[in-house]
């Protein structure tokens, strides 16, 4: 293999790293485009046998958003193995022990269960917060974009923006606000 | 966030709107740069593109479609078509069906075949004949029942010999079918 | 019923000696017919000699034909080609119209298709015109400079306007279009 050769082989079959900011997004919504990257599945040249799936290092996974009142009623199973060794823990109690959790367990079962897998995960790295170590933050050379926009809290809009807002009507004067 | 940039952005408005205003008496001289380049970008576009197809610069590759199936196809290509069709053995056929043709420098996208007869692929047929052996065994196990087929496809062989853009872009169609 | 092509030698396409890229030329040099003059078996065989073999010779000057009248034998069809390939096909009791059809695929075919399974079903000595493919084909030259994550390039910048930003746009335009009056009437 000619050098020009080499280097075309490494460009087109080099591993690249992307970032993904999870606040506000639903975990199981964002586990399909995770998957998408860490399995290669967005480029050209992807093929089953062909090792060619990405980085993606998730951030801000404390600040997921889940649907309705899933907090509550989504329950994660677990068994020991022993009898009497099955448990459920609620989504907001394993949210609290391990905020990386949830992600990591809907991008693992977003992908096929195949001996590919588990390998396929060790490419995703997921930090609760938005502090990412150095050395992971330099190899990121791409954004994968969210899936729905992050909404803005009222406190946290300055007030003389929120009182130049357009009105559509004004209170009467002798209407009592609850 | 998004108020702020509202606001943002409703500041700027303001401005470039005051500047408008401030420089109406400018604005014929001003507008007409951004509104004349557009089309002048592609008329040079398209002209350094046939300027390109007359130097015969590169290779050129086209995809065909053929069979229900698409190809890219370059001068000297080999492609093996599976399933009857009659052309025989020593038949020069020109494949009609462009998609899209390019070269090293530039791509000519059909919407969905480019224009006809601005392209031209010929190819000959070198072989016809059938494929290895296909076994279609199915089993189903404690229920007595298992099947087994024998199949081989008819294949032929195609020889892509050009792949030619033939006239210039955007000049007017010939009627070639 | 046979495992048999389970185990067949994989390969890829080729045409022998750039056949077709300046001039086409038959591969099928030689085809022998051997035949039982008496056996039921050979009926076909004898029919097709009969009445369509003057005509084949006729139509590919560049195909040698033999025929091997033999006793009690089988009859066979070897085809010999340019490339080396030999195919033997036996023809036990073959129809008149099944011969003629076999006898034009053993002429049409450039070798022994039957012996390789096709891995690929094109071959190309460019595999890329344009280059191939890298992770940074297409993509925003902003990227290259911009430090990440960075809300402009991780926000869906696909969904629609909403009913509120819309409403507020409108409600700027009629400002401005107030304000402008005002500039144009104070100039």
């Amino acid at each position: 293999m000619s050098a020009a050769k080499r280097v075309q082989q490494w460009a087109t079959f080099a591993r690249s790293w992307h970032i993904f900011d999870c606040k506000w997004q639903d975990p199981y919504e964002s586990a399909n485009i995770i998957k998408k990257y860490l399995m290669g599945l967005h480029k050209p040249i992807y093929h089953p046998m062909n090792d060619c799936g990405d980085v993606v290092v998730a951030i801000n996974s404390r600040d997921i958003a889940l649907r309705g009142d899933e907090w509550r009623t989504r329950a994660y199973f677990h068994h020991t193995g022993y009898p009497g060794g099955a448990s459920w823990t609620l989504a907001w109690e394993l949210h609290n022990k391990d905020p990386t959790m949830i992600i990591k367990k809907a991008v693992y079962r977003a992908m096929k269960g195949n001996l590919q897998r588990r390998h396929t995960m060790q490419r995703l790295f997921i930090y609760p917060g938005e502090n990412v170590p150095e050395d992971v933050l330099q190899n990121v050379t791409n954004q994968i974009r969210q899936i729905r926009l992050v909404p803005t809290r009222l406190d946290q809009i300055p007030e003389e923006v929120t009182k130049t807002y357009p009105k559509v009507m004004d209170y009467p004067e002798d209407y009592v606000l609850k | 966030m998004a108020l702020i940039r509202a606001g943002l952005q409703r500041l700027a408005n303001v401005f470039s709107g005051a500047q408008a205003g401030v420089l109406s008496r400018f604005a014929t001289h001003l507008a007409p740069i951004e509104s004349k380049s557009v089309p002048q970008t592609t008329k040079d576009v398209i002209a350094e593109c046939n300027n390109l197809i007359e130097k015969n610069a590169s290779r050129n590759f086209a995809i065909v479609h053929l069979l229900g199936k698409q190809w890219r196809v370059t001068d000297g290509d080999l492609l093996v078509i599976e399933g009857f069709w009659p052309p025989t053995i020593g038949d020069k056929i020109k494949l009609d069906k462009v998609l899209l043709a390019g070269t090293k420098d530039f791509s000519l996208i059909g919407r969905p075949l480019v224009q006809p007869g601005l392209v031209e692929v010929i190819a000959t047929v070198i072989s016809k004949g059938l494929s290895h052996t296909r076994t279609h065994f199915k089993k189903k196990r404690r229920k007595q029942y298992m099947r087994i087929n024998f199949q081989r496809a008819p294949q032929t062989i195609l020889r892509i010999n050009s792949v030619e853009i033939a006239s210039k872009i955007n000049e007017a169609p010939k009627n070639v079918f | 019923m046979s495992a048999k092509h389970m185990f067949l030698k994989p390969g890829f396409v080729r045409a022998p000696l750039q056949n077709g890229i300046g001039r086409y030329v038959c591969q099928l040099q030689r085809i022998v017919l051997k035949f039982c003059k008496s056996n039921g078996a050979s009926r076909g065989m004898r029919d097709f000699i009969e009445q369509d073999l003057v005509d084949f010779a006729k139509v590919n000057p560049g195909v040698v034909v033999y025929l091997k009248p033999r006793r009690h034998r089988g009859p066979v069809v070897v085809a010999e080609y340019l490339n080396g390939d030999r195919v033997w096909m036996s023809v036990h009791n073959k129809t008149h119209a099944e011969i003629t059809k076999w006898i034009e695929v053993l002429r049409t075919q450039q070798g022994n298709n039957a012996s390789t399974r096709l891995r690929k079903y094109q071959y190309t000595d460019h595999p890329s015109i344009q280059g191939p493919w890298t992770p940074f084909t297409h993509k925003l030259p902003e990227l290259n400079t911009a430090e990440l994550p960075n809300p402009a390039f991780g926000a869906n910048n696909r969904l629609p306007m909403s009913a509120t930003e819309q409403l507020r746009l409108m409600f700027e335009a009629q400002k401005l279009g107030e304000k402008s009056d005002d500039l144009k009437t104070a100039e």
